[in-house]
């Protein structure tokens, strides 16, 4: 079974193709970083105008990677939830336009889910990996969700809330770090550069909720925030000081809660997703912290966790083996289909 | 030839099929969620009753508006699909294209049209200007004395939100048909038209994107 999967919940045109066992025969991705830098983050109308006019160049260009004709593909995923509405009613009406002139099956998917299952994504170039058995312990965090699963299988049902942020998401917070020093955007990347040249002990930061599964990162920023004032004016050094400190605070809190939730769920492994997945020093920890306590960690390759077409085709193609489709009325929204544990803003930090 | 157009530009979508230059069926519908639930449904319950394949349709007509952003970009964004999928010809027709076909314009009349952009502003499009506009209701009429209009013909539903008093021969021409653009009247343009490379299709957004810069 071959799917072609199509991406556009956010600065991200994707289009891929990829068979039911995880195999990528093509995954194409055109940015819109460019669009959207001179703003310092995404603004949504802009978004929506790339994703038109970049979508069928695309698709296309991921039909010919891979030597097929659309006759040659099974069903046509795409991205409906949770992302900028408008932005994923972009792919969601061009797969319904596919879908219907080429009389395929159309399946909607829920973006977190390719998150949470990229990690069987076989790219034919890298080498072989070893992939997971569920059920796993997954640490999902990209610049709009940040959060810990425990997946039983491929189905939404199957995957539960351990615990998430109560405020800004991972990637939110390295963004707009970044800002607040300075750098531009996106700031994960460039922090994640910085930090190998920077030392992290010169500047004192609090860990935020050490002992929950739950997470906030909006105060470890303010803590950022406040050094920042203090200094006046910030020399390289400082600054790369300050991208090490915030690093190491922010991937330590997330390595070791991602392990900490797979020895209470009694699960032996864990997984990486989203974009902050690239980031190397949380990498390197939830690879060393892993091994400690005997757990495997499953880390793809860094272009299966920032957003891709290629998760969204596998998850279609899962929903597919269960007969699940949808109909024409497929809509987009803003929120995830997983159910949320943790609430917003809430209790102590 | 087969010609099927999608208009999805206001609240009010409309999909209509024409074969050989004569209308096969059309069907129009009020949506208040611009249209991303029903279109394609509407579409293809429509092919259904005519017994056509959408990968029959040899050429594709879809509203680029101006108009609803989202609303707009569904009907594009679907027709793209479509195209990708059946390689049929496309092609965009404006708003201001369809809200006026079939009107006569007599020597001495200039001819204007009015399309609702909310916000208390109107698009507009004329020979008297290069290229389309938006402006407040109320500059209009200071818009147009610019022009030195002796005999205007206001066209569409954006002509009865504006203050004409200052043009006592004006003609008005603002219900329906020529209200707002309707697929049949989008598919009646496409049939002559040089089609438009899928890859450059995209809406006419006249008004520039809402720019809210996040805070941190
Ligand atoms: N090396 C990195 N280190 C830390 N954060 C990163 C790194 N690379 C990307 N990011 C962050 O990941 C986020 C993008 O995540 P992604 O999953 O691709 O998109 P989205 O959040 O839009 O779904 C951004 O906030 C970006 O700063």
């Amino acid at each position: 079974m071959i799917v072609l999967g199509i991406e556009t919940s956010c600065d991200e045109t994707g289009a891929a193709l990829v068979r039911d066992d995880g195999h990528v025969l093509a995954d194409v991705v055109e940015s819109q970083i460019a669009s959207h830098a001179p703003f310092g983050g995404v603004v949504p109308e802009v978004a929506s105008r790339d994703h038109v006019r970049n979508v069928g160049p695309v698709v296309r260009a991921a039909l010919a990677e891979a030597g097929m004709k659309i006759d040659d593909v099974d069903a046509i995923a795409v991205t409906a939830r949770p992302g900028l509405v408008g932005a994923l009613l972009v792919g969601v009406q061009i797969a319904k336009g596919i879908a219907l002139a080429a009389e395929k099956p159309l399946i909607g998917v829920d973006h977190l889910v390719g998150h949470l299952l990229a990690v069987f994504l076989r790219h034919p170039l890298t080498e072989a990996r070893a992939v997971p058995e569920f059920p796993f312990v997954a640490l999902l965090a990209s610049g709009g969700h940040t959060a810990i699963y425990r997946v039983d299988g491929p189905d939404p049902s199957q995957c539960t809330e351990l615990g998430a942020t109560r405020d800004d998401a991972a990637g939110e917070a390295f963004d707009k770090v970044a800002k607040l020093l300075g750098l531009g955007y996106p700031g994960g990347p460039e922090i994640d550069r910085r930090a190998l040249l920077g030392d992290p002990s010169r500047v004192k930061l609090r860990t935020p909720m050490p002992s929950s599964l739950e997470m906030s990162f909006s105060g470890l920023k303010s803590q950022v925030a406040r050094w920042v004032e203090e200094q006046g004016a910030l020399t390289e050094g400082a600054v790369n000081d300050a991208c090490a400190a915030f690093q190491a605070t922010a991937t330590s809190t997330l390595a070791d809660k991602l392990v900490r939730a797979a020895r209470q769920e009694n699960v032996t492994a864990v997984v990486l997703g989203g974009g902050v997945a690239a980031n190397r020093e949380l990498r390197q920890r939830v690879h060393d912290l892993a091994g400690k306590c005997g757990i495997s960690a499953f880390v793809p390759p860094v272009a299966c966790c920032t957003d891709n077409a290629a998760m969204i085709a596998y998850a279609g193609a899962m929903r597919l083996r269960r007969g699940e489709t949808d109909g024409w009325n497929l809509n987009a929204t803003s929120r995830t289909s997983l159910p949320r544990k943790t609430r917003k803003g809430r209790g102590a930090r | 030839m087969k010609l099927a157009a999608i208009e999805t530009s206001t609240q009010t979508g409309s999909v209509a099929l024409f074969e050989d230059g004569e209308l096969v069926l059309e069907a129009e519908e009020r949506a208040s969620n611009a249209h991303g639930e029903s279109i394609v449904a509407m579409l293809a319950a429509l092919l259904g009753k005519a017994k056509w394949k959408a990968r029959e349709v040899d050429r594709w007509a879809v509203g680029v508006g101006p108009g609803s952003f989202t609303g707009t970009r569904i009907g594009v964004s679907t027709v793209k699909g479509i195209a990708i999928a059946s390689g049929a010809d496309v092609a965009g027709v404006t708003a201001f294209d369809a809200v006026s076909d079939g009107i006569e314009i007599a020597p001495g009349e200039i001819a204007a049209v009015f399309l609702d952009a909310q916000r208390g502003e109107v698009f507009v499009q004329s020979t008297c200007i290069k290229e389309p506009i938006f402006a407040p209701i109320s500059r209009i009429p200071a818009i147009l004395a610019s022009w030195h209009v002796e005999r205007l013909v206001a066209i569409g539903a954006g002509a009865k939100l504006v203050d004409l008093s200052s043009f006592p021969g004006a003609r008005i021409v603002a219900d329906a048909p020529h209200d707002i653009p309707h697929a049949r009247a989008l598919a009646q343009i496409a049939r002559t038209r040089t089609p438009t490379p899928v890859d450059l299709l995209e809406p006419l957004y006249v008004r520039p994107p809402d720019i809210t810069a996040k805070k941190i």
